[in-house]
C-alpha cells in the first residue's frame, strides 16, 4: 500500500515537472490571438482530455511498444523498454495531465492585458525578456492552479497506466491500480484506506488550485 | 524628422499623412477617428494597411517591401491613456524596467529618481505600482517613458485622468524636457486648449 502511495507521488511530481516544461509554453504560444493554425493545435494538445483513457494506451503502446520506432531506439540507448515500466506510467501520466496544463496556462496567459506586453516591448525588452519579466510573474497564479490540477489528474490515472505500464507489484502498480486490484482480492480494508488517501489529496489539491484561481481573478 | 504615410488597419482605414519634426506635434481629432491606432501603428504594436514610417534615414515599416521593425527596436517611449504600469513591481521598478542594461543600478537609479521627481512622483518610488490611482499612474507612466530616453515620445492622452492645474503644469514638463532633449513627441489630445498650449506643432485627424 505505501509502496503504490509512494510510486503514485513520486509519478505525479515528476509528470508536473515534465508537464509544466512543455505544457506552459505551449499555452503561451496558444495565447497568441494571431497564430495560425491555433485551433488545429488546441484541438490536438485537448484530445487527452475526451478519449477514452484505454484509446490513450493504445496509441501509447503502439507508438512507444517493442517494435516501434521510439521503443526500439530507447531500448537501444537505455537498454530496457518503455512499456511495462514506472517510465511508461510516467508518460501515461503526462499524457493524461498535459491538456489540464496547457489549458490552464493558455487561459493564464491570456488573462495579462495585452497593452502590458505592448508597453514593455516598447520600452526595449525582447518577445523573451517580456515574457520572462511580464507575462510569466503576472500569469503565476493561474500557471500554479494548472499545475496542481494536473498533479491532481496524474496521481489518479488508471486506464492508460494499465495499458502501457500495466500492473507490476512494486514497479508499476500506483495506488488507483492497487485500489482495483484490492477490490479484486476482497481486501476492503486497503482498498478503503487506499481511496480516502488519494480523495484527501485531490481534495486539498483542488481546494489550493481553486484558492489560486481566487486571488488570480 | 519622422515621417508618417499610412493608412491605419482599423479605425475606418484612414489614411494618416504628416511629418513631425523634433519637439511636440498634438493629434487632435473626433473620438474614433484613429489617434490612439495611429500611435499604435508608429509603435510598431499594429501594422498600417499599407504605406510606411521613417524616422530620419531608418525605415521602420514599408509594407510594399514587407518591412517591419520590431517594437523593442524602434526607440519609442509610450504613454498609454491608462498608464499601463506593470503591477507587479515597484513605481522605481517600473521606472527602471526600459534603462539600458549597460547602466549600473545607481545610475538607474538616480535616473529613475530625476524623473520622478520632475513629474512629482518621487514620493512614490517605493509603492507598488497596483497601489496607485489613477492620476499617480499617469506620472509615474509619464516618468517611466521618458527615462527610456526613446528617439520618439508617443503620449496618447497622458494626463487626462488629472485635474486641469496639474495637467497643465505636468504638460509644462513635457514641453520642457522634450524641448531640452531635441527628442520628436507625438501627444494625443481632444482639448484644443491643451493642443494649442503643449504643442508646436498640430496635426487634426478627419479634416
Amino acid at each position: 500500500m505505501t509502496s503504490a502511495l509512494g510510486l503514485s507521488i513520486a509519478i505525479g511530481v515528476l509528470s508536473t515537472l515534465l508537464t509544466g516544461f512543455i505544457g506552459i509554453p505551449l499555452g503561451a504560444i496558444l495565447a497568441r490571438k494571431r497564430l495560425p493554425g491555433r485551433n488545429v493545435l488546441d484541438a490536438l494538445s485537448s484530445l487527452p482530455l475526451v478519449l477514452p483513457p484505454t484509446v490513450l494506451g493504445y496509441y501509447l503502446l503502439v507508438h512507444l511498444g517493442r517494435g516501434s520506432a521510439i521503443g526500439t531506439a530507447y531500448e537501444h540507448l537505455f537498454g530496457t523498454t518503455i512499456v511495462f515500466t514506472r517510465t511508461g506510467a510516467l508518460l501515461a501520466a503526462v499524457i493524461g495531465s498535459l491538456p489540464l496544463v496547457v489549458k490552464g496556462s493558455r487561459t493564464a496567459f491570456e488573462s495579462v492585458p495585452e497593452v502590458l506586453v505592448t508597453a514593455a516591448r516598447t520600452l526595449g525588452a525582447s518577445p523573451l525578456r517580456t515574457w520572462r519579466e511580464i507575462e510569466v510573474p503576472l500569469a503565476m497564479r493561474g500557471l500554479s492552479a494548472a499545475l496542481m490540477l494536473g498533479f491532481a489528474r496524474a496521481l489518479g490515472d488508471f486506464g492508460a497506466t494499465l495499458m502501457v505500464a500495466g500492473d507490476i507489484p512494486g514497479e508499476t502498480r500506483t495506488a488507483s491500480l492497487a485500489i482495483y486490484d484490492a477490490m479484486q482480492s476482497g481486501d476492503h480494508a486497503t482498498a478503503s484506506g487506499l481511496a480516502l488517501i488519494l480523495t484527501a489529496f485531490a481534495f486539498v489539491v483542488l481546494y489550493a488550485a481553486n484558492r489560486q484561481t481566487e486571488r488570480r481573478s | 524628422m519622422l515621417t508618417i504615410d499610412i493608412k491605419l488597419s482599423v479605425s475606418h482605414g484612414i489614411d494618416v499623412r504628416f511629418d513631425a519634426p523634433p519637439g511636440i506635434t498634438t493629434i487632435t481629432g473626433p473620438s474614433g477617428i484613429g489617434k490612439s491606432t495611429t500611435l499604435l501603428t508608429i509603435a510598431g504594436a499594429l501594422a498600417p494597411a499599407r504605406g510606411k514610417i521613417v524616422l530620419n534615414d531608418e525605415l521602420w515599416c514599408e509594407t510594399a517591401a514587407n518591412i517591419h521593425l520590431p517594437m523593442d527596436r524602434r526607440s519609442v517611449g509610450m504613454v498609454f491613456q491608462s498608464a499601463a504600469l506593470f503591477p507587479h513591481l515597484t513605481v522605481e521598478e517600473n521606472v527602471m524596467f526600459g534603462m539600458s542594461r549597460a547602466l549600473s543600478p545607481d545610475e538607474r537609479r538616480a535616473r529613475a529618481q530625476k524623473w520622478l521627481t520632475s513629474f512629482r512622483a518621487d514620493h512614490l518610488a517605493t509603492r507598488s505600482a497596483a497601489s496607485l490611482s489613477g492620476g499617480e499612474s499617469q506620472r509615474v507612466a509619464a516618468a517611466r517613458a521618458f527615462a527610456h530616453e526613446p528617439r520618439v515620445l508617443l503620449l496618447d492622452e497622458p494626463f487626462s485622468a488629472l485635474q486641469k492645474d496639474l495637467r497643465t503644469e505636468l504638460a509644462d514638463i513635457v514641453k520642457d524636457a522634450v524641448r531640452t532633449s531635441g527628442q520628436i513627441a507625438l501627444y494625443v489630445t481632444h482639448d484644443e486648449s491643451e493642443a494649442a498650449n503643449v504643442g508646436d506643432h498640430e496635426v487634426k485627424l478627419g479634416t
